[in-house]
């Protein structure tokens, strides 16, 4: 265990220096001034972070009036006299990495030593040269320094490693075998073409290959020709989309429903997922689907996919509270929801955690508190909003022709309030005295309730009474005459005639919108206060992440490129710096892309961690390799394809998956990749193979999510409005992939939760892998499974050969494109008859072919529960 | 907590991965090299001992107030339709209102509880009394994820998950952290039990007292137990094959094992759930034989039967909600005839067990009630001032931390946060709440987040 990052200790972390401007530059210290040398040990290791231009933390080292004031923790770095119990100490000699101090590298022995006895000697500082004694906070400052990180770095060209031994069939494999070369390893044996294809099929296209395209593959005379050619189908196949576009969901922390209390049900929202699905089909370059995610309708207003790519930034977390409710709890989630936006931007465009800079400047990465704020004002001026599809023509023209509708429909439904108050006024009150003497009163009563109506007595009477002498439109239109009552009956039509003629209300999607063309004011708000209003700011982006182009003169480009008059063009200016591949955040966001498609191919990216390419995430495993896909990508227009291509092509890729255990001494996490690991088959790829191999998937794509039965035990959620309703039937319409399923933030789908499915409460870079009991129970006794091994059950019957033999060896075709072997026929051929067997001994009159359909249902699931069913090798 | 490339390595990926929600302890134990139990929910050393083995955490949710409950403030009785101003969530705040119930002292402390909870009252030496919790949102769900989870935001770690996360579990056949949920439904849902970004494994299990306790626990109806187990008998057969082409693959044989446990499984949380085996007087004990009770006090004796049975975590959410927008009397009076005998039940039989010893009680809601009327005698949300109490394991009975003012609208004394809240329960639990950390998204998490002090004051 670790310590927390923001644990007060943490603030001292930055043991920071400078040689300062009023210190100076500190020459190495002589042996003959122990003071001097300690405090020099400071001054090198420890003042770049906690010194006059950055105080990390709070602390102060270059002055020891800084050093023994307390930090943000509340507790000072030195206690004078005291070493053992000094933070400092304790932080320098920590034997946890995350929290050792500095952060780069351990100090010596010797110079702890030092350390130690200066502090118990009282911690000497000389009286002149001491640095200011203040440690006020100052905003971080990004430093050149910071800039050097590796991921912010701008693009650096890489030659391709020289002289490699081994297969190399794309750029990637030199990379790959120069660094197991180092390590005195080899790569695996290529994996047969029957894995080759499997493997290949499924991470291509979430689904199996049929058993006729696996014998195609497999008899084909050139493999090297085959496989090329099976690559280019996988990719163009509409399936590729469906399968990628589900990988970008999780980034996008996409769900159809808005959480919390009410999770309320956003019909609209399937647009953003259509998008995504058809741009990665057409592969549009990805800077240019990053930019409409960001900002499509300040791009492309005319076009609708456009404007519903914003529902990238719409597709968080959030409700809407009545107006009534206290402002402060409105504002609170106002602001929770930006934060969203805020952190689903930094952490899938830029796999940085931005969100940290919140409440105080990052602790680890060069983000100050300034630059969240300047990047939350550019979503400041709009919010998530409804919006009609279609060019602005015709959504003028919805807009114009729905508005005069309604004036319309308003007048008549005035006009006819109108007349039937009117005649309510005539006519109510004879009515109403006619009720008086039908009430239980007595006759005083009655005189006082028609004598003397206002006074108060008869107002209390009549009050207690009044459903007894209330009069009903009926009873006006009644006592009314003729001509009356067919002037009635005239607005009355008038009014139904309009509503049967009500205009369309036009397509809309849920997504981003801003309120107006005028940039909402915005504040840089102190540890996250949203009523700290004093420190304005305007829209800007992460400093360390721009070279020497202002935030506005992108905003002036954005606003130069558009012809709209209701936006502020600021979320325009934040996706033409996000894809500057020159001077903004062009290079990380393609390193992060890279990163993320290298990842979902091999299981692990390589940088291990795809959310956070800062100081605190996993450096690249082959750096160079990174670096060199990121430059080839950006080069030819950030073609997601081409990326996939190299990947697929590389012999890296095909490689077998067999363990080896003496490469795996060497390197068990396979970080070198000497083979391909088996993967486990995630939650929808699961759920879309049972469909398919059951034969009854239906790959009906894109349009309004589809609520899949699940059982009422599962909702457990109260007050949610709209839930899954109980009585969906298992029909087509729900057997559909699942990325077209309607996913619901509160009530997770069963099978789905069990397979670890993100939560779609915040970006989701990397799914966990578990194997828990769950799953098995959902293997075995989930009616969703057990009804696809029905269907997989009817569909073996269908086909010809209705020997057990026949069917089990087109069971194994289907679920794993291989003919089972000698043992595994006569296992399955055993079971069914024994099953038959017993099941007709417990139920003597049911029918023989029921009996013959479940002993092979039961076989069929068993073939779902297997591990080469769920494992790709 | 990222790896570092060591030998190690894979064994740790694969307990990692080999996490289960019950039963992967024992399978974790079946395949590791070391004979020492091990896997994520393998018991796991305290940063100090503990003076707690398990929570049980009575949630009261809709939030009940606490100066009608335990808290009686002479001031509102005083100046009764008085006018204040205090902005309260829905709007339209009514003048102070006093508290519909009359109070008297109880036990050798002398704290006082309400007429309504006369057999909560027995036990108010055993309690501690925090009247001045508070909390951020005034807004049920917010507020139920604070409480949760430290965070009034959705998609982090609830308490029980990382209670899970830094012991493990005594049970290897039960998962570390159950809930027994509101009859109909949680505000809020099953993010109030999720395990965030920490493993799965740590998740809440919801177990349904009557009908199939846990998810998928019951057969499809055409499979009969011989049909499964047949079933069963053909996968170890074809996946034992599969396996032996596939040597260093830990996953493989941790999935073909998690098939047998969830067999097993079956019997065993039916025999759990099982109350029929409980005599008549704890039936009675737990309130089952009063209508009114019965819901309660089955979820309360099941729960001491699932702590008595190793499970770390019970969380036992009261039916319907406490939420006394309008008719506060009737409202609290019935919630307390709800949970009176069952409370009273639970307290007296872990104390005869020897088991609220080592057993942390927690009862409380998500925020209190507002000392203004809403409605007709209605309360409205207050997150500034509100009560819950705590014993059992460590607590020091019969005293009380915090107040709020005379009104009882703000804490105004010893100021209480979610986060000491949590830190106190892992401090019992033998954890240093600033040691239980998680890397994500780049940074180390914690349940207590960057704040949380222990409140040593009502602590032995």
């Amino acid at each position: 265990m670790t310590p927390h990052l923001r644990s007060p200790y943490f603030l001292l972390f930055a043991l920071a220096a400078i040689g300062g401007a009023v210190l100076g530059p500190v020459p190495a210290a002589s042996a003959a001034d122990p003071d001097a040398e300690a405090r020099s040990i400071l001054t090198v290791n420890c003042q770049k972070c906690h010194g006059p231009v950055k105080q990390k933390g709070g602390i102060r080292l270059d002055s020891r009036d800084g050093a023994v004031a307390k930090g943000d923790s509340g507790s000072p770095a030195i206690t004078p006299g005291k070493a053992a119990s000094s933070e400092l100490l304790r932080r320098v000699t920590a034997k946890d990495v995350n929290e050792r101090m500095p952060p780069d590298g351990a100090l010596t022995v010797a110079e702890i030593d030092a350390l130690r006895k200066w502090i118990d000697a009282g911690a000497a500082w000389p009286k002149d040269g001491t640095a200011p004694a203040t440690t006020a906070k100052t905003e971080l400052v990004v430093t050149d320094e910071d800039r050097r990180h590796w991921a912010f770095k701008p693009l650096a060209k890489v030659e391709l490693p020289a002289a490699t031994s081994g297969r190399v069939r794309t750029s990637i494999d030199p990379f790959v075998l120069a660094g197991l070369a180092a390590k005195k390893l080899s790569p695996s044996p290529p994996a047969d073409p029957r894995t080759l294809i499997r493997r290949v099929t499924f991470d291509v296209t979430g689904l199996p290959p049929t058993p006729d395209e696996v014998q195609a593959f497999v008899r084909a005379g050139d493999q090297e020709a085959a496989y090329e050619v099976l690559v280019d189908r996988l990719l163009a196949s509409p399936q590729y989309g469906e399968r990628w576009g589900r990988h970008w969901l999780d980034v996008a922390r996409y769900a159809d429903s808005g959480g919390y209390e009410s999770d309320t049900d956003r019909p609209k929202a399937y647009h953003f997922r259509d998008f995504v699905i058809k741009a990665l089909n057409e592969d549009m370059p990805f800077d240019e689907f990053v930019r409409r995610q960001l900002a499509g309708d300040e791009i492309a207003p005319d076009d609708p996919r456009a404007v519903a790519a914003t529902g990238f930034l719409a597709a968080g977390p959030g409700e809407t509270l009545p107006d009534t409710l206290l402002e402060e709890e409105r504002q609170r989630l106002r602001y929770n929801e930006l934060d969203d936006m805020v952190s689903t931007t930094g952490a899938a465009l830029l796999g940085l955690t931005v969100g940290c800079a919140r409440c105080h400047d990052h602790k680890f990465d060069p983000i100050p508190t300034r630059d969240y704020y300047r990047l939350l004002a550019g979503l400041h001026s709009g919010n998530r909003a409804e919006v009609l599809l279609g060019t602005r023509v015709e959504v003028e023209r919805t807009t114009r022709v729905r508005a005069a509708w309604e004036k319309k429909r308003k007048d008549a439904e005035g006009d006819l309030k109108t007349w039937r108050e009117g005649q309510r006024a005539v006519l109510g009150p004879k009515l109403r005295a006619a009720k008086f003497d039908t009430l239980p009163i007595s006759d005083a009563d009655k005189k006082l309730l028609r004598d003397n109506p206002d006074s108060p007595e008869a107002k209390a009477l009549a009050k207690k009474h009044e459903r007894a002498i209330a009069v009903t439109d009926d009873e006006v239109r009644a006592a009314a005459d003729d001509a009356a009552r067919r002037h009635e009956q005239e607005l009355a039509g008038r009014l139904a005639d309009l509503k049967k003629d009500e205009p369309p209300a036009g397509p809309s999607a849920l997504a981003f919108k801003d309120f107006g063309p005028k940039p909402a004011a915005s504040w840089l708000f102190r540890r996250g206060d949203f009523h700290d209003r004093t420190i304005p700011v305007e829209l800007g982006f992460l400093t360390v992440l721009t070279r020497g182009k202002a935030a506005v003169d992108y905003w002036n480009e954005a606003k130069a490129g558009g012809d709209r008059g209701d936006t502020t063009y600021q979320r325009r200016a934040i996706a033409i710096w996000v894809t500057d591949a020159d001077r903004g955040a062009g290079p990380l966001l393609a390193r992060v892309i890279v990163n993320r498609v290298w990842q979902h191919h091999f299981g692990e990216g390589l940088v291990r961690t795809p959310n956070d390419f800062g100081a605190r995430g996993d450096r690249p495993t082959h750096p160079e390799l990174l670096e060199w896909l990121a430059n080839d990508f950006v080069a030819h227009g950030w073609k997601l394809k081409r990326l996939h291509r190299l990947i697929l092509l590389s012999a890296t890729y095909r490689q077998g998956s067999t363990f080896d255990p003496e490469k795996s001494k060497a390197d068990p996490d396979n970080r070198l990749l000497w083979r391909v690991r088996p993967r486990r088959l995630e939650a929808e790829v699961l759920r879309d193979a049972l469909l398919a191999v059951g034969g009854t998937l239906n790959s009906e794509m894109y349009g309004p999510a589809f609520k899949a039965p699940i059982p009422a035990d599962a909702m457990v959620a109260r007050n949610v409005k709209s839930p899954y309703p109980l009585d969906i039937p298992d029909t087509a319409a729900v057997r559909r992939r699942s990325v077209y399923m309607f996913h619901k933030r509160v009530i997770p789908h069963p099978l789905l939760q069990a397979f670890d499915a993100p939560d779609a409460q915040q970006c989701a870079g990397q799914r966990a892998t578990t194997t828990v009991v769950p799953q098995a129970l959902t293997l075995l006794n989930d009616p969703f499974v057990r009804a696809r091994a029905s269907d997989f059950a009817g569909r073996l019957e269908k086909e010809p050969g209705a020997a057990a033999a026949d069917r089990i060896d087109r069971a194994y075709g289907l679920a794993f494109g291989r003919p089972p072997t000698g043992a595994e026929r006569s296992a399955g051929v055993e079971f069914l008859k024994a099953q038959e067997r017993d099941r007709s001994a417990r139920q003597p009159k049911a029918a023989p072919a029921e009996v013959r359909r479940l002993a092979l249902t039961d076989y069929c699931q068993v073939l779902f529960g297997l591990n080469e069913f769920l494992y790709v090798d | 907590m990222r790896a570092t490339d060591t030998s190690f390595l894979d064994r740790r990926r694969f307990l990692h991965r080999a996490g289960a929600g019950f039963g992967m302890v024992a399978l974790a134990d079946l395949l590791a090299r070391d004979s020492a139990r091990a896997g994520p929910l393998a018991p796991k050393a305290t940063h100090f001992p503990a003076k707690a083995k398990a929570v049980i955490w009575l949630f009261m949710e809709g939030a009940p107030s606490g100066v009608d409950l335990f808290d009686p403030k002479p001031a509102l009785d005083k100046n009764d339709g008085k006018r204040v101003k205090i902005d309260v969530f829905n709007g339209n705040p009514g003048p102070l209102m006093k508290s519909p119930f009359k109070f008297r002292r109880y036990g050798e402390s002398g704290m006082w509880v309400c007429e309504k909870y006369p057999g909560v009252a027995k036990h108010v030496d055993q309690m501690a009394f925090v009247k001045s919790l508070s909390t951020e949102s005034n807004d049920h769900v917010p507020a139920l994820y604070q409480i949760n989870t430290g965070i009034p935001r959705p998609g982090f770690p609830s308490a029980g998950a990382w209670v899970t996360y830094g012991l493990g579990s005594v049970n290897e056949n039960l998962p570390g952290f159950v809930v027994l949920g509101n009859r109909s439904g949680v505000k809020g849902g099953p993010i109030n039990w999720s395990s965030g970004f920490l493993p799965s494994t740590h998740q809440g299990t919801l177990f349904r007292p009557e009908g199939n306790p846990v998810l998928n626990l019951r057969r499809p109806p055409d499979v009969a137990t011989a049909d499964q187990r047949a079933q069963l008998d053909l996968m170890a057969t074809l996946n034992g094959a599969h396996l032996r082409d596939r040597p260093g693959e830990p996953d493989l044989s941790a999935r073909i094992e998690s098939f047998e446990l969830a067999y097993r499984m079956q019997g065993e949380a039916a025999d759990l759930l099982d109350l029929s085996k409980e005599t008549a007087a704890a039936r009675k004990m737990y309130g089952l034989d009063d209508a009114k009770a019965r819901s309660f006090g089955t979820k309360c004796l099941t729960a001491r039967r699932l702590v008595e049975r190793g499970v770390r975590f019970v969380q036992v959410y009261s039916d319907g909600e406490w939420d006394a927008h309008s008719d506060l009397a009737g409202n609290h009076a019935g919630h307390c005839a709800a949970t009176d005998a069952p409370i009273d039940g639970l307290l007296t039989d872990l104390k005869a067990r020897g088991l609220l010893d080592s057993t942390l009680v927690i009862w409380g809601g998500e925020f209190g009630r507002m000392p203004v009327s809403q409605g007709n005698g209605g309360r409205d949300h207050n997150p500034h001032g509100f009560l819950t109490w705590m014993a059992g394991a460590g607590i020091k009975g019969g005293t009380s931390y915090g107040e709020t003012d005379e009104f009882g609208h703000k804490a105004v004394t010893d100021r209480t946060s979610v986060h000491d809240l949590h830190a106190t329960m892992l401090h019992l639990l033998g954890i240093e709440h600033k040691k239980l950390t998680h890397f994500h998204n780049g940074r180390q998490y914690r349940l207590t987040d960057v704040a949380g002090d222990v409140l040593s004051k009502i602590l032995t």
